[in-house]
This record gives C-alpha cells, sequence and structure tokens, in this order.
C-alpha cells in the first residue's frame, strides 16, 4: 500500500539492489570531512573484524580507505570552502567572532564532494573505490602521475616512495606526496583509474579503485 | 630539556621523549586529521634533542601500527635527524617494532632504514 506522494519506497529498494548487485557493502556519496572518514573508516574496520578477514587484507583495505577519503577531502573540485561555512554560520548565530577562527580550525571545516564504496566483487577481489570530480584542467597532470606508477612492482614503488619523501611534496600537493605510491604497494600493482567527462564544462570525474 | 609525554588516540600515536635515558618513543596508529599541527611542535624537540650531544646512547622506538601517507613524511625526517645524530658522534639505535605477520609494515621499516649508514637499526617483531 502507498501512503506516499513524493517517497517512492521501490526507487530506493531499486537503488539498494544496485548497490548490492555491484558488491557494495559501503557506500557515501556526498560531502565528506575527517570526522566521516573517522566514523566509516571506525564501522569498516568492526565489519571486517566481524567478518574475520585475515588480517593483512584488514590492514590493507583500511589504509587504503583513508588514502583515498583523504584524497577527496583534499583535492575534489567540489569543494565548500570553510569561508562560506563560518560566513553561513555567523550569519546563522548573528556572531561575528564565528568568521575568527583559527587557520587550523577552517582547514577542519571544509567539506569535498565525493564517492565513496567500499566492496566484494562475485569471486573477486575486494575493492576501495573513491570518485570525486577534478578541474579538467589538472586532469593531465593527474594521469601522468598515476600512469608514472602503473606497471611497478612493490620493491620499485617503495624505492620511489623514499625518494619522494626526501625530495618532498610536489608542487599542489597538500600531503606528502606518496598516497598514490603508497596505494599502489599496498595492492602489489593491483589498481585502476578512470577519467571521464563530467556533466559540467571544466570538469572531469575521477575514479581511483583498488584491490586486495 | 624537557620531556615529551603525548598520549595516543584513536588517530594519533604516543609520542614520548625521556631525555634523562635518551629514548624516544612513537607508538599506535598515526592518521591524524591534521598532521602538521599534531606533530610539528614535538617532532622540532626531538629533532633540537637529536642535535645535541649524548653521552650515552639514544634509542628511537618507532612502535606503528598503521601510518598514513602523511605520517610516512615525518617519519622520513626523523630518520634523517636521527642519521645525522649517528653521523655527529653519537650512538644511535633505531628499533623499528612491527607485528609478526605485518610484511607491509616490515617492508617499510626496511626501507626507510636504506636512509641510515652511522645510524644502527634493528627491526623487533612482536
Amino acid at each position: 500500500m502507498t501512503t506516499s506522494q513524493l517517497l517512492n519506497g521501490d526507487s530506493y529498494l531499486r537503488f539498494r539492489k544496485e548497490l548490492d548487485d555491484r558488491g557494495i557493502v559501503f557506500s557515501y556519496s556526498g560531502y565528506l570531512n575527517e570526522a566521516i572518514l573517522t566514523g566509516i573508516g571506525n564501522a569498516l574496520r568492526t565489519k571486517m573484524e566481524m567478518d574475520h578477514t585475515d588480517a593483512k587484507v584488514q590492514r590493507s583495505v583500511f589504509s587504503s580507505f583513508v588514502e583515498q577519503v583523504q584524497n577527496v577531502i583534499r583535492y575534489s573540485a567540489e569543494k565548500i570552502p570553510p569561508e562560506e561555512l563560518q560566513a553561513q554560520e555567523a550569519a546563522d548565530s548573528g556572531d561575528a567572532a564565528a568568521t575568527q577562527a583559527t587557520a587550523e580550525a577552517e582547514e577542519q571545516k571544509a567539506l569535498s564532494y565525493g564517492l565513496v564504496t567500499v566492496g566484494e566483487y562475485a569471486n573477486g577481489p575486494r575493492f576501495v573505490t573513491c570518485c570525486n570530480m577534478v578541474h579538467a584542467k589538472d586532469t593531465e597532470k593527474l594521469k601522468a602521475q598515476l600512469d608514472s606508477i602503473r606497471g611497478l612492482d612493490r620493491k620499485e614503488l617503495g624505492a620511489m616512495m623514499r625518494q619522494q619523501l626526501k625530495d618532498g611534496p610536489p608542487e599542489g600537493s597538500k600531503g606528502a606526496g606518496v598516497g598514490f605510491i603508497q596505494m599502489a604497494r599496498e595492492a602489489n600493482g593491483n589498481w585502476e583509474y578512470d577519467i571521464v567527462k563530467g556533466a559540467t564544462e571544466g570538469f572531469d570525474f575521477f575514479c581511483f579503485e583498488a584491490h586486495f | 630539556m624537557e620531556n615529551i609525554n603525548i598520549a595516543a588516540t584513536a588517530r594519533t600515536p604516543a609520542l614520548s621523549l625521556d631525555v634523562a635515558s635518551r629514548v624516544f618513543t612513537l607508538e599506535g596508529e598515526s592518521y591524524p586529521e591534521d598532521t602538521k599541527k599534531f606533530y610539528e611542535a614535538p617532532i622540532a624537540q626531538v629533532q633540537e634533542f637529536l642535535s645535541q650531544s649524548h653521552e650515552g646512547a639514544v634509542t628511537c622506538q618507532f612502535k606503528l601500527k598503521y601510518f598514513n601517507s602523511s605520517s610516512a613524511k615525518v617519519i622520513m625526517d626523523l630518520f634523517t635527524s636521527m642519521e645525522s645524530a649517528a653521523e655527529a658522534g653519537n650512538s644511535v639505535m633505531v628499533e623499528w617494532h612491527h607485528i609478526a605477520d605485518d610484511d607491509n609494515m616490515q617492508e617499510l621499516g626496511e626501507e626507510f632504514s636504506e636512509e641510515l649508514n652511522a645510524a644502527n637499526f634493528k627491526l623487533v617483531p612482536f
């Protein structure tokens, strides 16, 4: 019996079934921040412990999850900068002091849009996938960065990581600049990416997936 | 110089420096919300400590179960400072503790240890 005008339960059931059919156990689409990373990360670890997942796989999946979500938080082109959030809060509370937060606190307040899924292919590997919009002008650089680590083995990736850490982060990096190298290493080279045209001009949709 | 004694949280490791016994320890998990904010002050102090001349041996213990790539940069900086301390004539022992079956963490320790020449290095499974 249907009592709703707007809410369509069947459409959500189909949505849920599509996730199930893809083997997706965890999915999040929306604005992300560090607090959400903590929350989903804890649930992911608990689920893997309950499933008695191999300890090495647990560690690799969790590590890839953290790196990928932090990539979305740092580099998603769909980002609500902290100033906007603060201006909104100040307007809501009528409190000008709210605009005077420290730089660190400001960074923690940013929200970045992305998709995160964790699951298991039928009779196949587990996967951790993250997708986010990137500025189309940055796409070639991103591709070049990823193509430069494709096909490298564990040992080569380890040496590359060490060199990069010594050299310092590349221009535009907000971390150590070794996140992709570390993920490729832990996935033993079993990772892939795809970049497709975004719906909006000037944006591409970047997806990265690691298999375990 | 004062001792450092920072307790672990879910996303940050315990970080301690015992000046009298010359032992630095980093233990737990490291994926801080803000890597710079967590590490900047204590690591500057540890590096200051390492830059001094010490009568007895200096021990640096890493007992990490997990660290993210931003934290890897901090570890590399520490290894560089530990090697410099040894080159300056100090006796420096670097211990890399890892879960016994964690090949990944063991390999990371071996990779970082490539930076060490004058300093001693030891893998310690637990």
